[in-house]
């Protein structure tokens, strides 16, 4: 029966996240198809630029500037984006629609309602980074580059981790508050500060309290160089978790509108 | 099952200083449809989103088929139907997946039963729920509420949108239902969307159970209409102090007189002058029903009806215009 919720969820999210993984997936691909012919011209670009404006830019990342504005900017703010609004209206979007008060009176808990939608979104973000990776591992094969596979995969779950954090943080706003407009823009307005913090603290020699921001935990390793960071891994992960949690109890405890 | 479909006790919640629903005492027994009555606003889907456990009592408490509300609401949803007032689907999907989708939540259901609900009430399943009309979509909601065959149906403002032939089968539906010794829960605004399926009604007003009675008993209590023309016009004070009489609007050759009880007098007192025709109007409820929710505070309904006979007006009022 919860199978059943969750197929549902599924259905709903598909397109959007077809479309975003597709998307994120061939520009991936062109990204390091160029990267190579690229990177000669901006290491000379940026090679005397200090290493700080240097993480900044992106360019001292392995694959040079292309790969590094992939990795650092791109794929993260559009799989974030997506997160923060999939993630908000993944509970509280019922609401609005008014299409909680059918669902919530089939016997079905609250419970098994939010975790169907958290499985959902975090598929649907699951789905989205698979495609992101398989177009930066289908460029590998056919042009090369400086990145193996497994340090390509490593980035990418980094990411998919940042993802879901921020996925579940929406979905805890929404679920506590029932209004996807509130949950989208405080976990936007999050997501923006937090993404902020990790990149200018460092330059204003702040460097520490940019670990309070979860982007450090996803682009902090470096793990296009360095790989799985088990333990940043583990900080995004807890973080999510920790957002589930609230959400499962903040949601139980409400009235319900719509 | 031996116990009360629907028991609540002091049921009350707040939406911060306003009381929605003011300290309900409700009782609904097994077996029986029962009308719930009131204008839009007076508190009952906020009543019936308090038995299905979509919200939280501020105070109170209640049991739905012997299970309370709080404690053992997943087991109380597995044994309702509810259809929503001012219901939503998912407009993306069709009227069959719609229904699909309910069935699987619930473990399955008789598809047979299925395919008898739609074609009895004419629902069309093939295409999204976003093109049907509100009618169409009411039907989806019907099916999914009855497709179980629940013990207890749960219908808020089910006739919304139903043209008058789906009404009636509605209507025989939920006759079925009784007839199975199962219970229907039914909201309205309107008492003759009620009054000819409710064995008993409860009309709320301002959040507060103001009345529950028998349909019949209702019926019996009401007033009822009789419309003379006479030959010549008559003076205004014709029906004056006539036992009965609530009310009584004349102009000219025409008389319109509400009344209770017996009709003898009155027809005593119209015969004094020539009648040339005269027509009698059915019970109305809804006068019993406007005089119950109407506000003493301020004589005005908050359905906009005015002019209208209240039972409470002063045995000799009889007020001419």
């Amino acid at each position: 029966m919860s199978a059943e919720l969750l197929t549902q969820e599924l259905r709903h999210r598909r397109n959007g996240a077809a479309v975003l993984g597709l998307v994120l997936g061939a520009y991936a691909f062109f990204a390091l198809a160029i990267s190579g012919s690229l990177s000669q011209t901006l290491d000379n670009l940026t090679k005397n630029m200090p290493q700080a404006l240097k993480a900044f830019v992106g360019s001292n990342v392995p694959g040079g500037y292309v790969v590094g504005e992939t990795f650092t900017l791109i794929a993260p703010i559009a799989l974030v984006a997506y997160a923060v609004v999939a993630g908000a209206s993944a509970v509280a979007g019922e609401e609005r629609d008014r299409t909680m008060s059918i669902l919530s009176a089939q016997p079905v808990t609250r419970t098994r309602i939010l975790l169907a939608k958290a499985s959902g979104l975090a598929l649907s973000l699951l789905a989205v980074t698979a495609l992101f990776w398989a177009g930066l591992a289908l460029a590998d094969l056919a042009y090369g580059s400086q990145l193996t596979s497994g340090r390509l995969a490593a980035g990418t779950i980094h990411l998919l981790l940042l993802g879901l954090a921020f996925a579940a943080i929406a979905l805890a706003i929404g679920a506590a508050t029932g209004r996807p407009e509130v949950a989208s823009s405080v976990a936007g307005g999050i997501a923006v500060a937090a993404y902020l913090s990790n990149a200018m603290l460092p330059l204003a020699g702040l460097g520490r309290w940019a670990k309070l921001s979860p982007w450090y935990y996803a682009l902090g390793s470096d793990p296009l160089r360095n790989g799985l960071d088990l333990a940043h891994l583990g900080v995004l992960a807890g973080l999510a978790a920790i957002a589930i949690v609230v959400a499962v109890l903040t949601f139980r405890r409400r009235d319900l509108k719509g | 099952m031996t116990e009360a479909a629907i028991h609540t006790s002091g049921l009350t919640k707040y939406f911060g200083e306003l009381a929605a629903v003011d300290g309900i005492d409700l009782e609904v027994k097994t077996g029986e449809i029962f009308g719930f009555l009131g204008p839009n606003g007076a508190g009952k889907s906020t009543t019936i989103r308090l038995l299905l456990d979509q919200l939280r009592p501020t105070s109170g408490h209640g049991e739905v088929l012997g299970l309370d509300l709080r404690e053992r609401s997943l087991e109380i949803h597995q044994q309702i139907g509810y259809l929503p007032g001012d219901l939503s689907l998912y407009p993306k999907l069709t009227g069959r997946q719609t229904i699909d989708f309910f069935a699987r939540l619930r473990g399955g259901v008789d598809l047979d039963y299925v395919e008898e609900l739609a074609q009895r009430l004419d629902a069309d399943l093939s295409r999204k729920v976003g093109d049907y009309s509100s009618g169409n979509r009411q039907k989806i909601g019907l099916i999914q509420a009855f497709m179980h065959k629940p013990a207890l149906l749960i219908l808020d403002e089910p006739n919304s949108g139903l043209d008058p032939l789906v009404q009636q089968t509605f209507q025989e539906m939920l006759r079925e239902v009784r007839a199975d010794g199962r219970t229907v829960f039914l909201s309205s605004h309107t008492l003759s969307e009620v009054e000819r399926v409710a064995d008993r009604v409860g009309i709320i007003r301002h959040g507060r159970l103001v009345v529950v009675e028998r349909v019949d008993e209702l019926k019996r209590k009401a007033i009822r209409r009789l419309d003379f023309e006479y030959a010549e016009p008559v003076p205004e004070g014709v029906f004056a102090g006539v036992e009965g009489v609530r009310a009584a609007d004349i102009h000219g050759v025409f008389a319109e007189v509400s009344y209770e009880g017996s009709v003898n007098a009155v027809l005593q007192a119209a015969m004094t002058h020539d009648v040339v025709n005269l027509h009698s109007r059915d019970a109305d409820l809804e006068e019993i029903f406007l005089a119950y929710y109407r506000d003493p505070n301020d004589g005005d309904d908050p359905q906009g009806h005015t002019g209208r006979p209240a039972p409470s007006a002063s045995k000799d009022g009889n007020h001419v215009r």
